[in-house]
């Protein structure tokens, strides 16, 4: 299927490991290298988790923040994306505790964006399909939204899943296995 | 019944459209900003004496200074390039273009009046004079080449001025074996040194100062020739660090199509050459602003491929006021001659050598201008104006066969490009009673061209796909035959 244009920025890697050493000096324009390598991806993560691209700017913003007050604590310069990634789900999950059920369908407008100019009955039925999935996936608890991105928005293993959560393989499982049900259900349901 | 695996496909496909906002324009200029005025408390609270710790690293330090001293004294000669006040008088003589010859002369480009860049300035190695009976220090180094501290010169100390006076001070931290510099200027003989001034590879200590090149015998600083790239194109931007880039190839351009730079315009203006908050806006950046305030530009339809470039205000204009469907054809090089202009920011201790050799590696836009509007074979496609079709490519208007009305569909057969900025598009109207196969005229300035996303049904609902216009079919078979009869149907055969 031919896919939209779709802007993706990310900074070529003259040197990874060399512009992580040169930000936790306090190079902010290293820094700035380094989030531009990163932001797309996170930007994707947070809007998945979070479903409101204004949400979205907010949790991956805070997430650089604080990866630039954090970077003289990371400790293996080569794993500045992984690590960065635990701060930015860590910072979803507290914008999905802090705020209430009522507030988390994305608003009209969003909704609006995400939906192709010109619709066939075919593609109609699909993104109600869709939407039904859609509305449980915002039912799931914040973690187990966040093992849902993680697996099937980034295609991360579930162990590495496990790192950024903090939590055994197992729970990570279980948690996935849960959720799969739950949405599976809700298709059932709306077909 | 709704199987796992479809269950799994659709889960993909809704978090694909939860995820599938572009990424806002001022996010991240909006981060740096905020990171930039958290820099100056960052620092204050690392610094050596500023934090929580500051006491322990003070004693920590004192310790540190008490062992020095007490290891000068014990073995000074094993200690020379940390104790600068112990070093011997100079075993090499310059005779530079001071019109005294003394041996402090310098042969800085500046100095001798020879400011044009690249390439390098060849340093005068004929006139250097060794004494018959002392060995040399080194090779004479090439302004603007790479060279690499030597295992001898391992702890190599960086001075801010040539020389072991009081005002060069001492900067930290001392250079390690293998650490690479770029030669800015010198040799300058003070004290008994050839002295280089050196830009310290950013990505190791990204310091800027003097060193000494060594003594006697002992080369504490050699020549270290670069990995050149065959050529100065996309593959050697991607693979290639900066510095090598700027020795292997100065200020050679690269011409290359991106969108819009990720450097936000004043929407409350509407000046599209006027930035919106950046993180030079609080002034702490240098002058000219501009060569400051870099932005990302990255390479059209490849996330791979991305390059901060310093962009001027007019080239900003032209790639702020086209949409990110239009690619900019931008050429950009290092060392550009505005490089020259480059000022450190007031109340900053940085040179003015300093700041311009910054500028000078920094990728600043030569030229923009607008490519042609972006569409791909085999997609749908539309316009937001009317747009004219021809029977037969060529611009010839007698040859105008029909409009296609704004915002309808039509499929895209064929790409033709005319030059470097305008194509030729073969095109069939989604609703064939608009018309049927003909050209588009693609170019700068013509009525853009938008791709529409197409939902295909899935492989297990062919009965969806007969469903869909001929030209989604084409689509969604992405290319293989489909029945494409755009004729009446035939007539139903007659009741029994």
């Amino acid at each position: 299927m031919p896919s939209a244009i779709v802007r993706v920025t990310e900074v070529v890697d003259l040197d990874g490991v060399r512009q992580v050493r040169a930000a936790r000096a306090g190079d902010a324009h290293a820094f700035e290298l380094l989030a531009g390598t990163v932001l797309p991806s996170a930007y994707r993560l947070s809007a998945a988790i979070l479903g409101s691209q204004v949400d979205a700017a907010d949790a991956t913003q805070n997430a650089l923040i604080a990866a630039w007050r954090e970077l003289p604590n990371l400790r293996n310069d080569g794993a500045f994306e992984p690590w960065f990634r635990r701060i930015l789900v860590n910072e979803c999950r507290m914008q999905l505790r802090r705020r209430s059920r009522s507030r988390e369908l994305p608003n009209a407008e969003e909704a609006a964006a995400v939906v192709p100019d010109i619709a066939s009955a075919a593609a109609l039925a699909r993104i109600e399909a869709l939407d039904s999935l859609e509305g449980a996936f915002e039912q799931l608890e914040a973690d187990d939204r966040v093992v849902v991105a993680l697996h099937y928005l980034l295609d991360r293993p579930i162990a590495e899943i496990a790192d950024v959560l903090h939590m055994p393989n197992g729970t990570v499982k279980w948690r996935l296995h849960r959720a799969r049900e739950v949405l599976h259900r809700a298709l059932e349901n709306q077909s | 019944m709704t199987t796992p695996d479809r269950t799994e496909e659709l889960v993909r496909a809704m978090l694909a459209r939860r995820a599938g906002g572009t990424v806002p324009d001022w996010l991240l200029a909006e981060t740096m900003r905020q990171v930039v005025q958290g820099r100056q408390s960052r620092r204050r609270a690392s610094g050596p004496f500023g934090g929580p710790d500051g006491a322990r690293l003070a004693l920590i330090a004192a310790v540190a200074l008490s062992l020095l001293a007490l290891a000068s004294v014990l073995a000074a000669g094993a200690f020379l390039r940390r104790d600068d006040d112990l070093l011997e008088p100079p075993a090499l003589v310059v005779d530079g273009p001071s019109p005294s010859g003394a041996s402090d002369a310098s042969f800085t480009p500046e100095a001798s009046g020879d400011t044009h860049f690249p390439p390098s300035t060849p340093a005068a190695a004929e006139s250097v004079v060794v004494p018959a009976t002392a060995k040399p220090v080194a090779d004479v180094l090439n302004t603007d080449s790479l060279a690499v501290v030597t295992p001898d010169g391992d702890g190599l100390r960086v001075r801010s001025q040539p020389g072991l006076a009081a005002d060069s001070t001492r900067l930290e931290p001392l250079l390690a074996s293998g650490t690479r510099v770029l030669i800015v200027g010198g040799p300058v003989q003070a004290d008994g040194f050839a002295w280089y001034e050196v830009l310290v590879d950013p990505g190791q200590e990204d310091l800027f100062g003097w060193v000494a090149a060594g003594k006697d015998a002992n080369v504490w600083i050699r020549a270290d020739p670069p990995d050149c790239p065959d050529a100065l194109d996309v593959p050697a931007l991607r693979a290639t660090p900066t510095l090598e880039l700027f020795v292997c190839f100065g200020s050679a351009p690269l011409t290359m199509r991106t969108s819009s730079p990720l450097l936000g315009w004043n929407a409350d203006t509407g000046d599209p050459t006027e930035t919106s908050a950046r993180p030079c806006a609080d002034g702490s950046c240098g002058e000219p602003v501009w060569m400051y305030d870099t932005a990302l530009l990255t390479r059209w339809r490849d996330g791979d491929t991305s390059v901060p470039a310093a962009i001027e205000g007019d080239k900003l204009a032209i790639m702020n006021t086209h949409g990110p469907l239009t690619p900019i054809r931008v050429t950009i090089a290092l060392d550009a001659p505005s490089a020259q202009e480059c000022r450190p920011p007031e109340r900053s201790d940085q040179s003015t050598s300093e700041a311009v050799i910054r500028c000078r590696l920094r990728f600043v836009v030569l030229d923009a201008a607008p490519g042609r509007p972006e569409v791909f074979e085999n997609t749908l496609a539309t316009s937001d104006t009317d747009i004219e079709v021809w029977g037969a490519p060529g611009g010839d208007d007698a040859n105008v066969a029909y409009t296609i009305p704004a915002v309808a569909a039509f499929y895209v057969d064929e790409i033709r490009p005319a030059s470097a900025d305008d194509a030729w598009v073969a095109v069939t109207p989604e609703d064939e009673a608009i018309g049927a196969y003909g050209w588009v005229y693609a170019g700068p300035g013509e009525p853009r061209l938008q791709t529409i996303t197409v939902e295909c049904p899935g492989p297990d609902a062919p009965g969806e796909l007969e469903a869909l216009s001929p030209v989604r079919r084409l689509v969604c078979s992405d290319g293989s035959p489909v029945d494409m009869t755009m004729s009446p149907p035939p007539p139903a055969p007659p009741a029994p």
